[in-house]
């Protein structure tokens, strides 16, 4: 078995445990709020501040499904060696599983969703990786505060290959041109050619090109 | 005077526990089975009206209770409830006649409109049936209880 091919198991396993851990802690939660509910309203002094604790967990319950979901629906990934996708559903993907790259520099992450889907065929897993790996390489170089929006493009490369825009705004052109000229971003071509795609600055030098061959 | 009996399935104990108190204050009269098997012996001694049943459990798994339950109790209704479902086994849930596919976890107000929807499904189904049956057609009202619409 590949590596990734055991980690996607044990993790979409664990994710499914923790889908009935948050389900008792949802329930859990609940029922104490209906025991509240039927007791004497003048036993309880701290009635609203419980109710409120309660719905915070309430929505920790909410936003840990949603995590779990999206991370379940990755760890299925290494399970296909290619296939057939919508970039934009791709970049939403990677946007939310990079939540915490995003939270960790202060900066956003946006898609520009395209009005029809751009369908790329490729290794899933790869692609995901390497959109994953610019996020992390511009993350903590952009302004603190900014936006890094990306956006699905069609052919852009004279062969039936998509890419991927990511624009990065940097505060002046310069640092741009210093930031491409550093070993990281020399180690991120090479990742890019080593595993069949390229990336490279715009003419304006305001934004990344991502290039997955068909 | 409870509305209607509702058999809960999961093998995750604190849950099905917990879900069981809170929808028993809600007026339904409700039990619990801790493993598929438990559940085909509780539906063969006091058949329930909906049967809410949780996908992957040691031993008999949730589908195959399923497919149990609409074969020998087609009036019962089954609510599968489930952490682990694939896109997959939603298809094949409902190729074998669940009433409704929800995934954990599952707001309560949620949870108790489907099993009072899937109650009147069975009640709904009672009645076409025995219209089917007064006037003779036996057939027809067996296939309404199992498939629950004659068309299909």
């Amino acid at each position: 078995m590949k590596d990734t091919l055991f980690i996607g198991k044990i993790t979409a396993a664990m994710t499914h445990e923790m889908k009935n851990v948050l389900a008792i802690i949802r329930e859990s939660a609940g029922l104490a709020e209906d025991l509240l509910a039927m007791s004497d309203e003048s036993a309880f002094p701290y009635k609203d501040k419980f109710l409120k604790i309660m719905g915070k967990i309430e929505n920790q319950v909410i936003r840990g499904s949603e995590i779990m979901a999206q991370l379940n629906e990755f760890s299925h990934i290494p399970e296909v060696e290619r296939q057939s996708e919508d970039l934009n559903l791709v970049l939403n993907q990677v946007i939310f599983l990079s939540k915490k790259l995003s939270r960790l520099n202060a900066v956003d992450f946006f898609v520009e969703q395209t009005d029809t889907p751009i369908t790329l065929n490729s290794n899933p897993l790869t692609t995901r990786m390497l959109i994953y790996r610019t996020l992390e390489f511009l993350a903590p170089v952009i302004d603190k505060g900014s936006e890094i929006r990306l956006k699905a493009l069609g052919h852009t490369m004279g062969d039936d290959g998509f890419s991927v825009t990511i624009i990065a705004p940097v505060s002046n052109s310069f640092l741009l041109e210093k930031i491409l000229a550093g070993p990281e971003w020399n180690a991120l071509e090479n990742e890019f050619r080593n595993n069949g795609a390229s990336i490279g600055s715009s003419a304006g030098k305001n934004s990344l090109i991502v290039h997955f061959p068909q | 005077m409870k509305e209607f009996k509702v058999l809960m399935v999961d093998d995750e104990e604190d849950f099905v526990r917990t879900l069981d108190e809170r929808i028993q204050m809600r007026n339904l009269d409700t039990s619990v089975a801790l493993s598929g098997e438990e559940a085909m012996k509780k539906l063969e001694e006091d058949p329930p009206d909906v049967l809410l049943v949780d996908l992957k459990m040691p031993g008999m798994d949730g589908m195959e209770v399923l497919r149990r339950a609409r074969e020998a109790y087609p009036g019962v209704q089954v609510v599968m409830l489930t952490g682990h479902g694939s896109e997959a086994d939603e298809v094949e849930a409902r190729r074998l006649g669940v009433f409704e596919y929800l995934r954990k976890p599952v707001a309560l107000d949620q949870l108790m409109r489907t099993l009072k929807a899937a109650y009147k499904k069975k009640i709904e189904e009672t009645m076409v049936a025995a219209s089917f049956a007064e006037e003779g057609d036996f057939d027809s009202a067996r296939e309404i209880m199992k498939r629950g619409d004659k068309n299909k």
